[in-house]
């Protein structure tokens, strides 16, 4: 399984990672920093609303690290060629875990669900 | 300043790139990522960020986490930056204040060009891009450079760095002022070295290679500047030689080996001890020892230490052997 660590807020300029952007892809095992992982934050005591953000971990059952790493490519004049739609993504949760990238900065979901959950940018 | 720390666990950060991505686009203060011992796989791209003299960004390893000299692969230690996969540099820079200190950044696919700044990205007088006590290799099998500064406006200064692998070890044709001095540069065929033309001043910097002959300090034009530089190799019409000296790799350097890589001076008569010049922007060496050890600067990223012991009139001997150990 891959993890992915994807930026939630738009940079400042078109050179700036922006919402959708595949940061990072990881292996399943790999244990985020304080300031990548709201998860993270809180198991270490730390509150909550305290949390800078702007990243959410995506975990991909079902694909590895190396297939992942196509959504970090770049684009000519762009960070990322690919960004990950987060709001489709979460509604695709059918079990009423709707709300987990937004409380909980990280979502569990098939490969194919956040394939398809990925657009070229124009 | 905002200091972050980059750790394989239980830092701020596990990657170079998610932190780049935290930082604002305009700097209100330095912005500094403190790395820890281990071998972070990663492909980090500064850019898009508005940076100054005073608010610049820099990515460092604190003395205790530091590399002894030596890659990671070859001593087990020190924090590296390494980039598996084919095509992109693993460190590529465009913004204008930047400074890498005590970081070994690899390219260990066949291709990849390891550290490059951006073309079109720095601004004329208004940049300052600083290497230190750096390692920097790759082991890529075509013919670019495991290092390209070739860019315009850059202001650039490489200082007690180690670059070597397979192929051309760097570029700064069209930079605005590039300065290497104490660095060692080593290739593992017989390819240039340093390609270079006016903008370059380089001192006390040995540029070597094993195999056939080929320009170690290149030039096709116009002719760098510098003094006390050593390479194992003056023989190309298109060498700069002024004031370069040929002494072998093998003669002076623990091991230039593929894949055992050891720069460290070799114990006994050396031709690259007290062989440099003093400079003033240069007080210590690749691992922090002060120079001069001896009478004078050593050529290279080591300077060997010799310790007076004050016994039977032998005022001078090496401590361990082998410089630096």
């Amino acid at each position: 399984m891959a993890r992915l660590l994807v930026r939630t807020i738009d940079g400042e300029n078109a050179q700036r990672y922006m919402r959708g952007d595949v940061v990072a892809a990881l292996p399943d095992d790999h244990i985020f920093g304080r300031m990548e992982s709201l998860d993270v934050w809180t198991k270490e005591g730390l509150d909550p609303a305290k949390w800078p953000g702007g990243f959410a971990v995506v975990d991909m059952v079902g694909m590895t690290v190396a297939d992942a790493q196509v959504y970090t490519a770049p684009a000519i004049d762009k960070r990322r060629a690919m960004r990950i739609d987060l709001d489709a993504l979460e509604r695709r949760d059918p079990a009423g875990g709707r709300d987990t990238l937004r409380t909980q900065g990280q979502i569990t979901r098939t490969a194919s669900e956040v394939m398809t959950a990925f657009q070229v940018k124009p | 300043m905002t200091v972050s720390t980059i750790k394989s666990s239980g830092g701020d950060y596990t990657t170079l790139t998610a932190w780049e991505a935290a930082q604002a686009a305009t700097l209100s203060a330095p912005a500094e990522a403190e790395c820890y011992n281990f071998a972070l796989d990663d492909t980090l791209q500064i850019s898009g960020i508005t940076t100054s003299s005073s608010n610049y960004i820099r990515i460092y390893t604190p003395t205790a986490e530091r590399h002894d000299g030596r890659s990671r692969a070859v001593s087990g230690t020190g924090f590296r930056i390494q980039r598996s996969a084919d095509g992109g540099a693993t460190v590529s820079i465009a913004a204008n204040h930047v400074r890498f200190e005590g970081v070994e950044v690899a390219g260990t696919s066949t291709s990849t060009t390891v550290f490059t700044c951006e073309f079109g990205t720095f601004a004329s007088g208004a940049n300052d891009i600083r290497i230190e006590q750096c390692i920097i290799h790759d082991t890529r099998t075509g013919t670019s450079y495991t290092a390209n500064f070739s860019v315009a406006n850059l202001v650039m200064a490489l200082r007690n760095t180690i670059i070597y692998g397979s192929q051309r070890t760097l570029d700064c044709r069209n930079a605005q002022t590039v300065t290497i001095e104490n660095c060692t540069f080593w290739r593992h065929a017989a390819q240039l070295g340093i390609v270079a033309d006016t903008e370059l001043t380089c001192k006390n910097t040995y540029s070597g290679h094993t195999g056939a002959a080929a320009e170690d300090f290149w030039t096709g034009g116009a002719s760098p500047t510098g003094n006390n530089n050593i390479s194992s190799d003056t023989s190309q019409a298109t060498d700069y030689t002024a004031g370069v000296s040929s002494i072998a790799g093998s003669a002076v350097f623990t091991s230039v080996t593929s894949g055992s890589e050891d720069f460290r001076l070799l114990s006994g008569t050396n031709a690259l001890v007290d062989a440099g010049a003093t400079l003033g922007s240069v007080t210590t060496d690749i691992i922090g020892t002060a120079r001069p050890q001896g009478g004078s600067y050593d050529v290279g990223a080591f300077e060997r230490i010799v310790v007076a012991s004050g016994f039977f009139g032998r005022w001078w001997y090496d401590m361990s052997g082998v410089g630096n150990v």
